[in-house]
This record gives structure tokens, C-alpha cells and sequence, in this order.
């Protein structure tokens, strides 16, 4: 039932602006740093007006920059991120994504620009102040000493405690319904460590949810899981995103996936946005052949419509189809 | 009812128990009764003959029961800032000790007893204490420093930090006692500081110290969410609203204060502040607000028995504690470890 609010596919030549989403990138443009191709920023409205017009954005990122020691570098980007969007963040290893991601999360300080959520600057929150209104399933979790699932997705409530008290009954609601739209309810008592790698996904999931936030950050939430998790996953989340306000925001290397279940896909490559748009304007091959330096092909889906990228074994392509 | 629930009152009993027992045993018997009597009497509730040999109000008050207090709060420090330590680090093998405190706690015992010339000093509240105190406190900072890798401080590099500063320090102090006259004369009684034992403690040094560590132990337990929230690592913690650098920093200067200052009272027990903390995770999970408690009293109760064992099993030959402590807290360590059936998750 959720594959009906996606976008319906364009022609395949179609290389406008997206139908989802129009989006600004003036920080890649201004400076001229940006890629040759894409960000077609002259038709995309300003930031100031923030996207539609008075409806103040979940996220906006401003000419956001980040240098790592070995010469690295990110952005300037600008984005915007509406209310209720879902977006996935895509690109190679090493294009930066997690770099933004981390931004985007606080967990790493531009070395320019800004980060907003709703109206406020992310920086001027406290990490508590943050937490409770940004949700981050970071990957990699692994949980030490025999916690339970219940224990793990009450760690959310951190941000809401007073110095001494323990789980209110609203921290106690809060988990439930976390513990049930994520269906981990049956496995509450069980160690966390226990779980497979799905069911892990999803208590930790559940985790940000108890946290009750206006913005869901997922750093790759189908790593290491088999198909049938990676659709499962996905699934959940876009049940949890319709009809809601949550935004939702996932890096992915699935390009497939993000096609599938994602309105707005954003590519990163080196450090820079270099296509912002639905699936049909990002996974196009002169987009995506100089991005991972493959031959890849484009496919249809047979029953959804929306394109499907698969490689070409053995070629190191120059991004012809 | 939940195992807490059954746990605590289980924990509370014994730690009576303890003291009872720590209070009435050693070279001269008092039995319950006979404790209840002299207490009374001294209260000036007991207004009956008093038949017992006067020394034994003077055992009581002056020697058995200030050494049981010294004991019960000494293992209760020492098995929070284990804990927190443990749940900080992630690690069931952290415990202040072993990223310094003990080290620098040694060395600054041995400039003591270099500096002062009274041999009290050694074992006293005095310059030792404060020497060890300092020298413990200097050296976590400086392990927690070095172990500082591009913003976070793992693990393993504190614990390798934490191992080679206490290498150098040790040496140090092998180097002083080598060739310093001075304290080869002294050797013995540094050596019985450094293996931990309770005997010299007096009501004046208890009522400075034991208002303090009844306030560390009680702020240890505003920590508790924050612990559990650390078992995400660093960057997970921060993500669901905890300062990290700060909670960080505050877990490691209250688990290395209520260690240093256990450690003036104690020298250098072992094994607490890694067995306890253990056991009662094995016992009641590793939510730190019903570990925190439990381990404090579970440590109280450890140390008091410990330190009985200490100065009975081969009276009138006093054993250093920290011998008792490896000695019991082994067999009950190792028996945990095979009687649960899942393998340990690090």
C-alpha cells in the first residue's frame, strides 16, 4: 500500500528538475567547485525562502564544509530537507555522505557554514536538546553486557530523564509504542546480543523512535542484512514515515533500493552533491558512470516502474550505458 | 517478584550480617548480645551491672567497630568506581586500578616515606594518604590524556595506556626503594600499605572521609542512565542526548576519587573493584540503576568479610586484605563464570 504515494516514473529522457522536490544547491555552484554536470540551480528557489514557500524546512544545510587532515575535503553543500521528505544519500565510498551524515547528526562540527533544524542552528542545541527532537541509528552497534531489548530501546529516553528519576510512565509509553511499531515487542526480553542481524536493525530503530523525534537519521539501515531484512526494513520505515511528519534520512549503497523506496535521492561524489532529484533525475548513466567509474545499466522495474541500476561485470566503464 | 526485588533485601541482610560478624569476631568473642549490651551501656540505656571485662567496650569502639565502617565504605567505593568504570569503558575488565590509580597511589606512598620522617606516616592519614591520593589522581589524568586518540579515548589504548605508565611508575618505584636507605628500613611496612589492610583506622580519619564517599556513592547513581546509555559507544550515547566528553570526564574523576580516597583508608585492596561489579551483573543485569547500589553494598559486604578473614584465619599474624580479597573473590569469580551458560558478550 506504500508504493502508491512514490512519485510516478518520468520518461527517460526527462532531465528537469525533480517532481518531488525542488532543491537548492548554491553553495556548490557559487564557489564553482561543483561538478560539470547536474545542480541545475538557476531554476531551484532560494534558500532564504526555504524550499515552499513560509513552510520552515526540517533540516536546512548552508554552505556546510568539513576537512579531514589528510587533505579531504566536503562541500560548501546546501540542502534542504522538508518536512515528512524521505531522502537517501547516496555515492561511493568515501564521497562524503557519512561526512554530511555526521554533520547533519552533530556528532562532527562544520568547519563552515551551518546546520538548522526546523529554525535553530544545531549548533547552538545541547546534545540533549538534540536528541530529543534528532534520532540517529548509527551503524555498527554493538551493545556490551547482557542488556535486553527493552533496556537498549530505554536508553532513548535518555534525553527525556531528570537527573534522578527512572522510566516516567510517559518513558514507559513512549517504549511501547516504539517497541510496537517496530514489531519487537515479542523479543523485549530478550538479550540484545541474542538478535539477529534484522531484528537488531529494528530494535535499534526502535531506540530513535522512543526518542520521539522530528528527523530520523538512518547511517546505512540494510548493511550486512540479506534481502529479506533489507525489505523488511525499508518497509517499516516507510510505514513509520507515511502519512506522518517524521522526516526521514538514510545514507544507502543500495542504489536499487533507494530507487524503490525513496521520493528524493541525493549522489555524492568527492565531497560534493552532484545530483538531487527523484530516481529518474540521480540514477541516470551520465550521472552515475562518472560517479563509480562502472559500466552500469539502466533497467525498469516490471511492476513499480522506477529505474534499476545493474552493473556490467568486468568493465572499468567510462559511464556509457 | 523481580530478582531486584529479592536481591536487595537478600544484599541488605547480609551486609548486617557482615558487620555483625566483623564487629563480634576476632581475638576476643563478643556475641550479639553481648554487642547490644555495650552499646546500650554506652548510650546510657543499659542501666543493669555490667558484666563483661571493660576492655571489651575499648574493643568495640575503638578498634573493631571504626575498622568494620572503614571496610564496609572502603569495598563500597571501590566496587562503584569499578562499575562505573566497567560500564563507562564497555569493558567487564576496567576498574580504576588498572589504568593507574594504583600506580601513582604506590608511588606517592613511597615519596611519603621518603619525605617523612615519622614512621606513622606510612600508615596514617597523613602524608602518605594525601600522597597517594594526589599520586593516583595525577596519574589517571595522565593516562586519560595519552590515551587520547583524534577525540575519543578507546578502550584498548586506555587500558595500554593505563598499563605502560603504571610499568614506569612501578619501576619508579622499585628504583626509589633500591637505593634509598631510608626506606629499605622501612620496606615492610610500605609493603603491607601497597597489599591493602584496614588496621590503623580511627574515628577522626572515618569522619572525614566517610561523609565523602557516602556522597560519591550517592552521585554515582545520577550516572546511571548516562552508563546505560554508554553501552552504545561514544558516538550512540551522544546521539540519544548524552555530553559525552563531559559525562565522560565526570564518571572518571568520581570513579578515580572514590578509589583514591579508598585508598587512603585501605592502600591498595584488589580485586573489588573487578569482581563485585561482576558478580552483580551476573546476578541482576547490567542496568546501573540496580547495579550501582547493589554493587556498593555487595562490595561492603565483600570487604568487611574479607578484612574478618584477614586478621582471624591466621591471628595473631594479620593478613594484608588484599590477599583475602584475590584468595576469595577467585574461586566465587571463576564458579559465576562457569555457572552461566552463555558465553560472556565484551
Amino acid at each position: 500500500m506504500c508504493y502508491e504515494s512514490l512519485p510516478p516514473p518520468l520518461p527517460y529522457e526527462g532531465r528537469g528538475a525533480s517532481t518531488v522536490s525542488p532543491v537548492a544547491l548554491p553553495g556548490s555552484t557559487s564557489r564553482g567547485r561543483h561538478h560539470e554536470q547536474r545542480s541545475s540551480p538557476s531554476k531551484l528557489p532560494s534558500l532564504r525562502r526555504g524550499g515552499a514557500g513560509g513552510e520552515v524546512p526540517a533540516l536546512t544545510i548552508e554552505t556546510v564544509e568539513y576537512r579531514y587532515e589528510a587533505g579531504f575535503r566536503l562541500g560548501p553543500i546546501s540542502l534542504i530537507v522538508r518536512p515528512g521528505e524521505m531522502v537517501a544519500l547516496l555515492g561511493p565510498n568515501g564521497s562524503g555522505k557519512s561526512t554530511l551524515f555526521k554533520l547533519v547528526a552533530g556528532a562532527l562540527k562544520p568547519a563552515g557554514g551551518s546546520v538548522r533544524l526546523g529554525a535553530t542552528l544545531i549548533r547552538a542545541l545541547s546534545r540533549r536538546e538534540l536528541a530529543r527532537r534528532l534520532a540517529v541509528v548509527a551503524q555498527d552497534i554493538t551493545v556490551p553486557f547482557n542488556f535486553t531489548v527493552a533496556e537498549v530501546v530505554s536508553f532513548g529516553r535518555t534525553a527525556y530523564a531528570p537527573l534522578l528519576s527512572g522510566l516516567t510512565s510517559i518513558d514507559r509509553l513512549a517504549i511501547e509504542r516504539a517497541l510496537a511499531l517496530t514489531d519487537t515487542t515479542r523479543f523485549a526480553d530478550r538479550h540484545f546480543g541474542t538478535l539477529s542481524g534484522g531484528e537488531r536493525q529494528r530494535a535499534l530503530l526502535a531506540m530513535a523512535l522512543a526518542q520521539e523525534p522530528e528527523v530520523l537519521l538512518l547511517d546505512e539501515p540494510t548493511a550486512h542484512l540479506d534481502i529479506h531484512y533489507q525489505v523488511e526494513m525499508l518497509d517499516l520505515l516507510q510505514q513509520l514515515h507515511a502519512g506522518g511528519k517524521l522526516t526521514v534520512c538514510v545514507t544507502l549503497h543500495d542504489l536499487n533500493l533507494a530507487s524503490l523506496y525513496f521520493p528524493r535521492l541525493i549522489l555524492m561524489a568527492a565531497g560534493q552533491v552532484v545530483a538531487d532529484g527523484a530516481a529518474d533525475d540521480v540514477l541516470r548513466p551520465e550521472v552515475l558512470g562518472p560517479v563509480f567509474h562502472r559500466r552500469l545499466t539502466l533497467l525498469r522495474h516490471p511492476t513499480r516502474g522506477v529505474p534499476l541500476v545493474a552493473p556490467e561485470p568486468g568493465n572499468r566503464g567510462d559511464g556509457q550505458v | 517478584m523481580s530478582r531486584p526485588a529479592v536481591v536487595f533485601p537478600l544484599l541488605l541482610i547480609a551486609l548486617v550480617a557482615c558487620l555483625l560478624f566483623g564487629v563480634g569476631l576476632g581475638a576476643v568473642f563478643l556475641p550479639p548480645g553481648r554487642l547490644l549490651a555495650i552499646v546500650a551501656q554506652q548510650l546510657g540505656w543499659w542501666r543493669g551491672p555490667v558484666t563483661w571485662p571493660a576492655n571489651e567496650a575499648v574493643i568495640l569502639f575503638q578498634v573493631r567497630l571504626p575498622r568494620v565502617v572503614a571496610g564496609a565504605l572502603v569495598g563500597a567505593a571501590l566496587a562503584t568506581a569499578g562499575t562505573l568504570l566497567q560500564g563507562l569503558l564497555r569493558n567487564p575488565l576496567a576498574d580504576p586500578y588498572l589504568i593507574g590509580v594504583s600506580s601513582g597511589a604506590g608511588l606517592g606512598a613511597t615519596v611519603a616515606a621518603l619525605l617523612s620522617p615519622v614512621a606513622a606516616g606510612v600508615a596514617g592519614f597523613g602524608l602518605t594518604s594525601i600522597l597517594a591520593f594526589a599520586g593516583g589522581l595525577v596519574t589517571v589524568t595522565a593516562v586519560y590524556r595519552l590515551a587520547r586518540v583524534g577525540g575519543t579515548v578507546p578502550v584498548t589504548t586506555l587500558l595500554l595506556a593505563g598499563f605502560a605508565v603504571s610499568s614506569l611508575l612501578v619501576a619508579a618505584m622499585t628504583l626509589m626503594l633500591t637505593i634509598s636507605g631510608q626506606l629499605a628500613l622501612r620496606i615492610r611496612e610500605l609493603f603491607a600499605w601497597l597489599m591493602g589492610g584496614i588496621s590503623v583506622v580511627g574515628w577522626t580519619q572515618l569522619a572525614v572521609v566517610a561523609p565523602v564517599l557516602l556522597i560519591g556513592l550517592c552521585l554515582a547513581w545520577t550516572f546511571a542512565r548516562s552508563l546505560n546509555a554508554f553501552a552504545l559507544g561514544e558516538e550512540g550515547a551522544a546521539y540519544v542526548g548524552v555530553d559525552v566528553e563531559r559525562q565522560k570526564l565526570l564518571i572518571v574523576a568520581l570513579g578515580t576519587l572514590l578509589t583514591g580516597i579508598a585508598v587512603t583508608l585501605s592502600g591498595l585492596v584488589g580485586f573489588v573493584g573487578l569482581v563485585v561489579p561482576h558478580a552483580m551483573r551476573m546476578l541482576l543485569g547490567p542496568n546501573h540503576r540496580i547495579l550501582l547500589p547493589a554493587a556498593a553494598l555487595g562490595g561492603a559486604c565483600f570487604l568487611v568479610l574479607a578484612d574478618l578473614g584477614a586478621r582471624t584465619v591466621l591471628a595473631p599474624v594479620e593478613l594484608p586484605v588484599g590477599v583475602v580479597t584475590a584468595i576469595l573473590g577467585v574461586p566465587f569469580f571463576l564458579y559465576l563464570l562457569q555457572r552461566s551458560k552463555r558465553p560472556h558478550v565484551l
